[in-house]
């Protein structure tokens, strides 16, 4: 799929860009055997996370069952999913609603 | 006698004792040939990536068995048709990337001079991550459902050894295989988070 360019004579003003344009999300769940440790060191590494950030996520991963991990446009959320599964979490994309 | 990972360097290094270091290898063996897809790769990226957009058949339903279903879950909770397409777009690749990391893995353990297991960063993380894929069979066929049932089973596998409990051989050994690589893993990723 081509990227959209900026028009260059059209009336289009980038600030009034609609925040519509990310409405989707990416959810990592809770499971019995990944490791708080690692679930950290995944969020650190793939989305370079500082570590406060990686931790708290974890442990509302661990605590309320889910977490939103990232934010953005459909198909980053799909590469977060797939990604997150070839770590060994459970993650799921949807529109956030 | 096992002894904890920590970076060293560049490196990170542990010790396993030769018992130790081949059961792990063999067990991360057994979970590549699980999980490496049922269509092999020719070897060459354009020629897979061809026969992948060439597929007549791709199958886009859930895996029947429990622990493949986990290592490879459904995208979403709810929407089938969203999860079928995932799944029809991803599997192939996800199950040849699972199947190389745990082939790294393997590569690595099987180059080191035990007891001392010397690994470089690409090595350690292919560790890391190769390990939930066994640890995620394991605890599937253990029926781990909750975070509680994985917290008593290092409690259920020292009552099982000490003879207080009455558990089957069989299922006592894929315990302590679980409660090993839950600690090997947790002291890779330790040292990776160092």
């Amino acid at each position: 799929m081509p990227s959209s360019r900026p028009q260059e004579s059209g009336q289009v003003d980038v600030l009034d860009r609609p925040e519509a344009d990310t409405p989707w999300i990416t959810l990592v769940w809770n499971d019995p055997v990944n490791l708080m440790t690692y679930v950290t060191w995944v969020f650190r590494t793939h989305f370079g996370y500082p570590r406060s950030k990686a931790q708290r996520l974890m442990m509302q991963v661990h605590s309320e069952g889910r977490a939103v991990v990232s934010t953005g446009a459909r198909e980053q959320m799909e590469a977060d999913t797939e990604a997150m599964h070839g770590y060994g979490l459970w993650a799921t994309f949807q529109k956030d609603d | 006698m096992a002894t904890a990972f920590r970076r060293k360097g560049e490196r990170v290094v542990g010790r396993l004792d030769a018992e130790e270091l081949q059961v792990v290898v063999h067990l991360l063996s057994l979970t590549r040939d699980f999980v490496a897809p049922e269509r092999e790769g020719t070897g060459d990226p354009f020629m897979d990536l061809v026969a992948g957009l060439g597929e007549s058949d791709p199958d886009p339903t859930e895996p029947s068995d429990p622990a493949l279903r986990r290592l490879l879950p459904p995208a979403h909770r709810t929407d089938t048709e969203q999860a079928s397409e995932f799944r029809r777009l991803t599997e192939h690749g996800l199950r040849s990337r699972k199947a190389a990391t745990l082939g790294t893995a393997i590569g690595a353990l099987e180059q080191a001079d035990p007891p001392v297991v010397r690994l470089d960063h690409t090595q350690a993380q292919a560790l890391a991550v190769a390990l939930t894929d066994v640890r995620l069979i394991l605890g599937e066929r253990l029926g781990l459902r909750t975070d509680e049932d994985s917290e008593r089973l290092h409690e259920r596998l020292d009552a099982a050894m000490a003879g207080e409990e009455d558990v089957d051989p069989a299922l006592a050994q894929q315990m302590a295989y679980y409660d090993f690589l839950t600690w090997l893993q947790e002291s890779v990723t330790l040292a990776l988070l160092d």
